[in-house]
Parts: C-alpha cells; sequence; structure tokens
C-alpha cells in the first residue's frame, strides 16, 4: 500500500440513526489514529463499532463533530476521491453472482477507472500482485461462493490493498473464524500495519488486541469506557464492566510472555 | 486445498469469452438471413445475401421485385425490430438483475411495461392513430417509472427495497387502470385491438417506427454497455459500492433511465412481451459467468436472436399470427425450468 501520512482525527462526532435524535449510538467521541497504527475497537455486541467504522468510511455523516484525514474533513471529498484515501472492509458482505476471487478484488480499482470505462492491463496486474502478497494467488479463478469463510476475509483484504489506499478500515474481520483463519488474517493485517498503513479494527476478541495493536479503546453505550495503550486498556477492570461479566487478564509464564483474558463463568 | 464440485459445475469458467461473443455475432447473422427467407414467399438464403449486394456490384437479378419489396419492406423492418427489443429487453433485465442484486427481476419490475400497456390501451380506445398509441405508450411507461422513483426515494438515496416494492405498487395500478380501459371499451371492435397490442406482436413494425426508435435503442444500450463494470460493483450492495468511490445513485439513475427507455420502447414497437429480460441473462450466465463486461454483450446477442426465432415461429407455425408475447412465455418458462434444473450458473 501507499506510504501517506494518513491520519485520522475523529473530534466530538454524535450519531443517530433516528430522525428525532432521541437516541444516540455515540456522543462526543474523540480520538486520533497516527499513520501506521493499529487501533483496536472493543465493545459488546450493538454498542456502535460498525457504525464508528461507517463514519470514518464516509458512509454515514455523523450529526455534529469533525472527521479529519490528514488535516481534511472527510465529508468535503467526493466519493472517489475517499476511495483513494481509505480502504472499508465491511462485515459479512457477499455477491448474489459466483464472481470469480479475482474479479472481486478487481472491484477494488473502481476508484482509478473512469465512469465510462473498464479496468485495464495494470489494474489486473496489480491484483494479481496483491493476490500473491496476501497468499491466495491459487484462489484467483475460483468462484467465490465456493470459498471458505476465511477465505472471503482475504479476498476483501486483498480488494482493499488494491485500492492503494493508506488507511484500512476492517468490520470484524475474524468472527465467524477458526483460530487458524484468525491468525492467518491477523498476520495479513499486522504485515500491512508495518508497512505503514494505518488501520483500525472493530472486534470482539480482546486478546488480539493484546496481540497485535498500538492503540485500543472500549466503546460502550456511546462513550469510551477506556482509551490508550492496550497494555493499559485490555484489563480485568475495564473489560468486566464492558461486558458485564467477570473477565481476568492474566500474564502468561514463560515461554509465552504474553496476557491472555479468562471471561468467568458465573457462581 | 478443498476443490468445491461446484467449480467444475461451472462450465464458463473454463470457456473464453470473447470466442464466444464472435460465434454469438455469426448466430445473430445466421438467425436474421434465414428468418428473412421464411415466410408465405420463401426465399433462399443466397437470394436474401444477394438483395442488398446486387445495389452495390453488377448481380444479376434473378427475383422479381415482390420479393424485393418482401425483403425490404416487410421482413427487414420486422428482423430488425425483433433484433432491437430482444437486444433492448434482455439487456435491460440483465443490468437490473445486478443492480437490484436479485436473479429474477426483469426491466417490468419497475413497472415500466405496465405503465406504457396502460399508455396503449387508453390511446386505442380513445384515438385511432397508430402514432398517438406509441407516444402515450411511450410517455406512461416514463410516468411510471418516474412515479416508482419519486416514491422510493429517501433521504437523498434509493433504497432497493423500497424500489421493488414501489415498483410493484406502481405497476398493479396501472395493470388495474388497463384492465378499467378494457372494460370499458367497445367488446366488438376496441376491446379486442386492446388486447391484441398487449399480447405482442411484431407485426406493424414499419420502416419508419425503426428509424425513431432505432436510435433511442441503440444509445440507450450503448450508455450501459459504457457502464457495465460498474454494474459488477454494484452487485456488491450499496455500501461496498460507495466505499469503493462508486457513485452510486448517478450510476441506478442510468441504469434505470436506458432500461426504462429500451422497455417503453419495445413496449411502443411491439406490445407487452415478458420472458425475455428474465431467461436471456440466465443463458448469459451460463455461458460467460455473472462478469457484466462479458455477459451484457452475450446477453445482446443472446436476446436478438432468441426473439428473431420466437418471432419467426410466430409468423409461419400457422396461417394467423400467434401473439409474440404467448409465444416467449410458452417458449421461454420451460426454457427457464431446464436452465434452473440445470444448475450451472453457480447461486
Amino acid at each position: 500500500m501507499k506510504i501517506s501520512r494518513a491520519k485520522f482525527d475523529v473530534h466530538k462526532i454524535r450519531f443517530s440513526y433516528e430522525e428525532n435524535r432521541t437516541r444516540y449510538i455515540f456522543q462526543e467521541i474523540s480520538f486520533t489514529v497516527r499513520r501506521g497504527e493499529a487501533f483496536f475497537l472493543l465493545g459488546p455486541n450493538g454498542t456502535g463499532k460498525s457504525t464508528l467504522l461507517k463514519c470514518m468510511a464516509g458512509l454515514l455523516s455523523p450529526e455534529s463533530g469533525m472527521i479529519n484525514l490528514d488535516d481534511k474533513n472527510l465529508f468535503h471529498l467526493s466519493s472517489r476521491e475517499r476511495a483513494k484515501r481509505i480502504s472499508y472492509v465491511p462485515q459479512d458482505r457477499s455477491s448474489p453472482f459466483p464472481f470469480l476471487v479475482r474479479d472481486i478484488v478487481l472491484m477494488g480499482r473502481a476508484a482509478y477507472v473512469g465512469a465510462f470505462s473498464s479496468p485495464g492491463k495494470e489494474d489486473e496486474q496489480k491484483v494479481q500482485q496483491v493476490l500473491e502478497q496476501v497468499g491466495i494467488a491459487e484462489l484467483a479463478d475460483k468462484n467465490c461462493k465456493n470459498i471458505s469463510g476465511g477465505e472471503w476475509q482475504l479476498v476483501m483484504i486483498a480488494r482493499a490493498m488494491v485500492q492503494d489506499t493508506g488507511v484500512l478500515l476492517l468490520d470484524e474481520p475474524t468472527s465467524h473464524l477458526d483460530l487458524g483463519n484468525q491468525m492467518k488474517v491477523l498476520e495479513v493485517i499486522s504485515r500491512l500495519s508495518e508497512a505503514g498503513t494505518t488501520i483500525v479494527i472493530a472486534t470482539h476478541f480482546p486478546d488480539h488486541a493484546l496481540l497485535n495493536s498500538h492503540k485500543a479503546a472500549v466503546l460502550k453505550g456511546g462513550t469510551f469506557l477506556a482509551m490508550g495503550n492496550p497494555e493499559d486498556v485490555i484489563c480485568g477492570e475495564v473489560l468486566s464492566r464492558a461486558y458485564g461479566i467477570n473477565i481476568d487478564v492474566v500474564q502468561l509464564e514463560e515461554p509465552f510472555f504474553r496476557k491472555v483474558c479468562i471471561p468467568g463463568i458465573a457462581n | 486445498m478443498e476443490t468445491s464440485v461446484n467449480d467444475n459445475m461451472l462450465g464458463w469458467t473454463h470457456r473464453n469469452p470473447v470466442k464466444v461473443i464472435i460465434i454469438l455475432i455469426a448466430l445473430v447473422l445466421v438467425v436474421g438471413i434465414v428468418a428473412m427467407g421464411i415466410g408465405r414467399y420463401s426465399i433462399p438464403s443466397l437470394t436474401i445475401i444477394k438483395i442488398p449486394l446486387s445495389e452495390l456490384f453488377p448481380i444479376e437479378k434473378t427475383w422479381s421485385r415482390t420479393i424485393e419489396c418482401v425483403v425490404y419492406d416487410v421482413r427487414f423492418p420486422r428482423i430488425l425490430a425483433g433484433i432491437l427489443v430482444g437486444a433492448g429487453l434482455s439487456i435491460s433485465g440483465a443490468a437490473f438483475q445486478g443492480m437490484f442484486r436479485n436473479p429474477l427481476v426483469s426491466s417490468q419490475i419497475l413497472g415500466v411495461s405496465s405503465g406504457a400497456g396502460f399508455g396503449a390501451a387508453i390511446a386505442i380506445l380513445l384515438f385511432d392513430s397508430l402514432v398517438i398509441i406509441q407516444v402515450s405508450s411511450f410517455v406512461f411507461g416514463l410516468l411510471a417509472v418516474f412515479i416508482t422513483f419519486l416514491m422510493s426515494r429517501m433521504k437523498s438515496s434509493t433504497p432497493i427495497l423500497m424500489l421493488v416494492l414501489s415498483g410493484i405498487v406502481v405497476g398493479s395500478l396501472f395493470s388495474a387502470l388497463t384492465s378499467l380501459t378494457k372494460y370499458m371499451a367497445d367488446p366488438m371492435n376496441k376491446m379486442p385491438a386492446i388486447v391484441f397490442w398487449l399480447l405482442g406482436s411484431l407485426n406493424h413494425v414499419s420502416a419508419k417506427d425503426i428509424r425513431v426508435f432505432g436510435p433511442m435503442i441503440i444509445a440507450s444500450i450503448i450508455i450501459m454497455l459504457l457502464i457495465r463494470w460498474k454494474i459488477n460493483i454494484l452487485t456488491m450492495g450499496d455500501d461496498d459500492a460507495k466505499a469503493l468511490g462508486v457513485n452510486t445513485e448517478r450510476l441506478k439513475i442510468a441504469i434505470i433511465l436506458c432500461s426504462t427507455v429500451l422497455t417503453a420502447s419495445a413496449v411502443c414497437l411491439c406490445g407487452i412481451i415478458g420472458w425475455i429480460g428474465l431467461v436471456v441473462p440466465h443463458i448469459g450466465r451460463m455461458l460467460v459467468g455473472p462478469d457484466n463486461r462479458y455477459l451484457l454483450p452475450v446477453t445482446i446477442l443472446t436476446g436478438s436472436s432468441f426473439l428473431v426465432v420466437v418471432d419467426t415461429l410466430a409468423r409461419s407455425l400457422s396461417a394467423s399470427e400467434i401473439p409474440l408475447g404467448i409465444l416467449t412465455s410458452i417458449i421461454g418458462a420451460p426454457l427457464f425450468a431446464f436452465l434452473l434444473r440445470q444448475n450451472r450458473i453457480g447461486w
């Protein structure tokens, strides 16, 4: 992916799905994601993680507040300009038609293809290159309906990569995946992060934030319960409050040297 | 690596789409020429080819003046109309199936045929001129879709589900109005005229009609072909397409506009013809898969051949013409059932 400044500033945004604004999904949320940072967004179901990502992708506009990318207001950009700067990987999306994986990934080039034209040779080459980079070149000519959930997620990440942006927004990229596939997806994400891509991930797995992130936040009831260094944010107290059950975060002994979350069982 | 059985069943993955397109172009030519020879005056295919060539080269005329008239004034406009209408209805169906993310819709889903049918019916009831019937049909077709579009508009976006539901509402309203018109019409004279119009026929197409509707149909088809890759992206859903930088509203409006012009023109030329817009895109998907870059050209060519064949059957199977709308359904429905059973499309 292209190295750019790709710095995200979210300043005091408020959002409501309702016309009469009786219930806010979130209120006065602010944070900054710097270039090359991986920001993990945690929180219980229905708390607005996906909504926040959609706002950052420019798909939903907040009622008040500002979202700036490299000091430019996100909503002043055309959708084509936005798509050249931000890649967004939605949750559980699929096509009703049996496109080849190659053709799905090619869609990522839309922002670079004129309104009345089709992608050219260079676009196809870019797709091939990214498929190899992600390690799914052998899927290229498969029917996208016949690949596994983990493979589909990698295909979506590949599509985001051919967009050639500095920012990658991922909505629960590891949900519904088995342990092996979860790690495969996380590996690809951390490679991108090392290469300088700014990444924001909504996830249900605190352990993933402990593994990979530079920054983490826990969203609940419209505000952040905690935000900052993952080591500090992902602690028993915050997680217990977020998910409403007793959760411990323990440090494993040698040879693992890492922390894991252990959800308690009631009584 | 697990390989799925379904992958092997998708015959199109191994086919070269360009080759398929070349074969289909040849098919349209062959079907067109053969169809021009079939009818009350049977004309050999070679003569059909020689007639236009004799205008340019000194070829000895082995045919009568009558034969030339039959070819130029009767069969050529009719077959050209069949090609244009078949292409138009099929490409609209394919584009709508992509846009609505549903392989079961056709261009009639927004109510254009019902509106155009009503326009024709009311014009037959009140006037007796073919021009007025065609203008009225076209205008009401556009009007129906315009109402559907306004009904489904919410906060400067047009959700697909709202479009479908509004289309059903508008479609059934105009169908009811058409029934009312039939009910009020004189049962000896006007009512059969309305019924026959609605059943569809290429019988009354003249060279003048082609000059009026031909350019509109061709222009709409060209616009559709230019945006065909973007339709691929629309099948992923609005959010996805927007995030990828596609102006979804503009794209949807372009598709709806082209498809409405195509379908309304078709109704003006030959009444309501069902099934083509639904079945032909599926045949196309069996041949080259769902990628609209290849699917749309293939659909145009297949639709043209299909309608010319069905129309030729309609006018040659029996002494009097069988209405085209009836025959497309009688042939289209079992064909569609057969295709579904084959399950080679991949969904």
